[in-house]
């Protein structure tokens, strides 16, 4: 087991990748009582089309079955895999991204049986007809209470502007009738295909004793056989290179009270892989600070000309495949905000090298807060992305974030900026009627 | 370690060795009246964003990354009759930096600037961030009916609380009595607020006591006779039973009920209470969530939680308009079934490992040192641990059955999507 120590922070993150491809990390944290374990597969719902193991030809499953496989894998012959957590003193709970699907538990004891219980239930699926469609019902009303959730689709609707052929455009849980299509053979064909322990990870934070844990783990795999693998080949639609496939504007509305606006910048640009890939994601996290953050000349400007107000937010969203930026904010001036916004965004190499004093202040507000996540048992675990930045962990940033310069971020700027990336996405409020 | 610095303004501090952050925070408690709710709400907003140092948010932020990106914030809260205005500083301890400065002294000067130095002028509050705060609290409440999660709960409030009743608005205020408010009396208000409020403050991680208490200790704190702020078993008001049904365009309906819960605070009752919501409604191993969603799949939340301060159980269910029935039907069998003692001892000591298992955990959170102990102190008596898990443990079926019988349906409010129009 590969052993690494981060001094300044007081911790030791242990790692393996067992014969069998799984890779685990164990973080033990001193003087916590919890014990957080989450075990995730590179499969998200934008892996619709693909080369089913052992076929040579592509499929293409319903939308929203990644998330559909996510529920019923709890569903097991004669029990629960909720129920038996609970039996053991634990939570449980699963989610589901665009291109990863965790299973997670937390407990205070029984920790063995604990893990036994998760890496059983994720690696042995049983589906039957009836549940198949039972659980039809319990996800509709989950997409029911999304669609009445106007933030949920302003998000939804940039990213059908950004990429209205990629995928990640369809809502994660898909639409009613698209689950409708759901068969158990399909789950099972999605299992197979992406539940392989080489191309899953395993990530235990809290009060554990690294080695025996390990032990447990390793015992648990040599009891089962995985068949011989092939990382998934998964088709994803070509798009333009040049972003001439996006569209520009649309405008939705709802029963909202204020207009909601959102903005897009699709990444044309190439992100690097694996660490690399990290710095590049940081790089635009400061980038952004830097220009949009709230002690920015920009953000204020934006303020307090009440072209935005508190709910202003902006984002940077890097996944297997795709990568965009969005900033989004209630205003009564959609128009105002998109011309700022590109304004901010086409000055950027003219505003950058002003911020000297700027960028170092904020390289100590990063480092304030990675502290802060290290606080938490379960950011330390969830922030984890496994082999899309080579197992790079939180206490890997800070290295990154200290070699950083300026320059840098000019760099980024100038080759993830461009004016042809840009969308707007808007939702207003529908005529009221008395 | 919990001592007195001022009559009425006390100081906790709460040595924890497994955080890498340090946590302060700054607790005005006053039993505030309806119209007294919406002003500490803009105060919360305006004290967050500027003082006579840091004359703008830019200002504030920047100060806020020298201290290593710590994170401030103002919040209200209500417990009961107490609303809770309160100021709240984390920042990561010098231990794991590469800094000579002193972070906590300049925290704990950060938070005394943001408290006792408001940016203002003639008694009154600088006129465009007064007028711009204002306008944003407006909208943020307004903009809440959009989530119709919390409009259904912010209805169902109104529905249960007179209103006369303090509870009937949230601790945030109402868009009506915010906008009504001149700047020259929320300023006079705030210097009630900072003379007469009691005063609860909580310091929390890796520190040194001493050194916080000498630090805190500096602040231009006052004397002050507070006794009347704190928690009681309050008595059970009668209520009649109150339905309402709203027609909205929404894709999912909202059913929301409110029901009379038992009030005793920590006593035999108050555990059974506990036990009592966890296998109801409480958590995912609960009888709404297995026979609502799991069993029926009618729904994809359906869950209780309990305000024990107020006596109240609320139960929250996101459905198809015409299954409200059949709904309603399932969850009242469910408590019925819960006053017959219709649950295994399997369940019973399942739900009592989750209950535990969620307590001991939380102490892994920093934030919920702080909190606990204010509910002690507001509360005036202290419960370990060790106590609080054996008195789960100590729960019977029959205390359960006993609390399932005081539970009593009082109102039922119905956000119906009937009159849906195809867009």
């Amino acid at each position: 087991m590969h052993k690494q120590t981060y001094k300044q922070f007081g911790e030791s993150l242990y790692t393996e990748t067992l014969d069998n491809g799984l890779t685990v990390n164990i973080l033990p944290k001193q003087g916590f009582r919890k014990t957080y374990a989450i075990f995730t597969t590179n499969f998200g719902s934008i892996d619709r089309t693909f080369i089913p193991q052992g076929k040579q030809t592509h499929v293409t499953q319903p939308g929203g079955i990644a998330h559909f496989l996510e529920h019923k894998m709890f569903d097991k012959k004669g029990y629960d895999a909720f129920d038996l957590f609970g039996k053991y003193g634990a939570d449980s709970n699963a989610f589901t991204s665009f291109t990863r699907t965790s299973y997670l538990f937390s407990a205070t004891q029984n920790i063995k049986e604990n893990l036994d219980i998760l890496l059983n239930f994720v690696q042995e699926p049983y589906f039957t007809k009836q549940s198949v469609e039972k659980e039809k019902g319990i996800i509709g009303q989950e997409i029911q209470m999304y669609d009445d959730d106007p933030d949920w689709k302003l998000y939804m609707g940039i990213l059908n502007n950004l990429y209205p052929k990629h995928p990640v455009h369809i809502d994660i849980a898909g639409t009613v009738s698209s689950i409708a299509k759901i068969t158990a053979d399909d789950l099972y064909l999605a299992h197979k295909t992406f539940y392989h322990p080489a191309n899953m990870d395993l990530f235990i934070v809290g009060n554990v004793d690294p080695n025996k844990t390990l032990e447990w783990v390793i015992q648990n795999q040599n009891e089962k056989a995985f068949p011989k693998f092939e990382l998934p080949k998964v088709q994803l639609p070509p798009e333009d290179p040049n972003g001439k496939d996006i569209i520009k504007r649309q405008v939705a509305k709802m029963a909202v009270n204020r207009p909601k606006s959102i903005i897009g910048l699709k990444g044309l640009d190439q992100v690097p892989d694996g660490r690399a890939g990290l710095a590049y994601k940081l790089k635009v996290n400061l980038l952004l600070y830097l220009l949009f953050g709230d002690s920015s000349q920009e953000y204020l400007n934006l303020y307090d000309s009440g072209v935005v107000d508190d709910t202003f937010s902006y984002e940077f969203d890097l996944a297997r495949s795709f990568h965009y930026v969005s900033f989004s904010s209630d205003t009564d001036h959609p128009d105002q905000f998109n011309e700022q916004i590109e304004k901010i965004l086409a000055n950027a190499q003219q505003i950058l090298p002003k911020l000297k004093a700027q960028f170092e202040l904020a390289k100590k507000e990063m480092m304030g807060r990675l502290l802060s996540r290290m606080d938490s048992i379960e950011s330390i675990a969830n922030g984890y992305e496994g082999q899309l930045f080579d197992q790079a962990t939180i206490f890997d940033q800070e290295m990154i974030y200290e070699k950083l310069t300026l320059a840098d971020l000019e760099q980024v700027a100038a080759s993830l900026f461009k004016p042809e990336s840009l969308s707007t996405f808007e939702i207003m409020p529908m005529e009221v009627k008395s | 370690m919990r001592i007195q610095i001022k009559q009425g303004v006390a100081l906790t501090v709460i040595p924890v060795s497994q955080f890498k952050n340090t946590q302060i925070s700054v607790h005005f408690l006053e039993n505030a009246s309806k119209l007294k709710t919406s002003y500490r709400s803009l105060l919360a907003n305006i004290l967050e964003t500027s003082s006579k140092k840091y004359v703008t948010q830019i200002l504030v932020s920047r100060a806020l990354s020298q201290l290593y990106g710590a994170g401030f914030g103002t919040t209200v809260m209500r417990k009961q009759n107490i609303h809770d205005l309160t100021f709240s500083l984390s920042l990561p301890n010098d231990h794991y930096l590469d800094s000579s400065e002193d972070l906590l002294s300049e925290g704990i000067q950060f938070l005394q600037e943001m408290i006792f130095n408001p940016l203002a002028k003639d008694d009154c509050f600088h006129e465009q961030t007064f007028q711009r705060q204002q306008a944003n609290l407006i909208a943020y409440i307004n903009a809440l009916q959009d989530d119709k999660q919390s409009y259904a709960a912010l209805q169902l409030q109104k529905l249960v609380f007179n209103e006369d009743e303090v509870q009937s608005v949230p601790a945030f205020g109402d868009a009506k009595s915010l906008a009504e408010i001149k700047n020259h009396d929320l300023f006079d208000y705030y210097q009630l607020v900072l003379a007469h409020d009691r005063v609860e403050i909580y310091v929390v991680g890796d520190v040194n006591a001493n050194q916080v208490v000498n630090e805190i200790n500096q602040w231009p704190f006052v004397d002050r006779s507070a006794n009347s702020v704190e928690l009681t078993n309050s008595e059970k008001k009668e209520r009649s039973f109150q339905a309402r049904t709203e027609n909205q365009d929404v894709v999912q309906a909202k059913l929301d009920l409110a029901y009379q819960f038992p009030t005793d605070f920590r006593n035999d009752n108050y555990y059974a209470g506990i036990v009592f919501n966890a296998l109801f409604g409480g958590s995912p191993l609960s009888k709404l969530f297995i026979n609502v969603r799991e069993r029926a799949s009618l729904a994809y939340y359906a869950n209780s939680s309990v305000d024990i301060f107020n006596g109240l159980m609320v139960v929250q269910a996101g459905i198809n308009s015409q299954d409200k029935e059949q709904v309603l039907t399932i969850i009242a069998k469910q408590l019925t079934d819960m006053q017959a003692g219709d649950f295994t001892d399997e369940q019973l000591v399942q739900i009592k490992k989750g209950l535990i298992s969620n307590y001991v955990s939380s102490l892994d959170l920093e934030r919920v040192y702080a909190s606990r102990e204010l509910t002690n102190d507001l509360v005036g008596s202290q419960i370990s641990a060790e106590e609080w898990i054996d008195q789960i443990q100590k729960v019977s079926r029959e205390s359960i059955m006993k609390v399932a019988k005081q539970v009593e349906l009082q109102a039922v409010y119905f956000l119906s999507s009937e009159v849906k129009t195809h867009a």
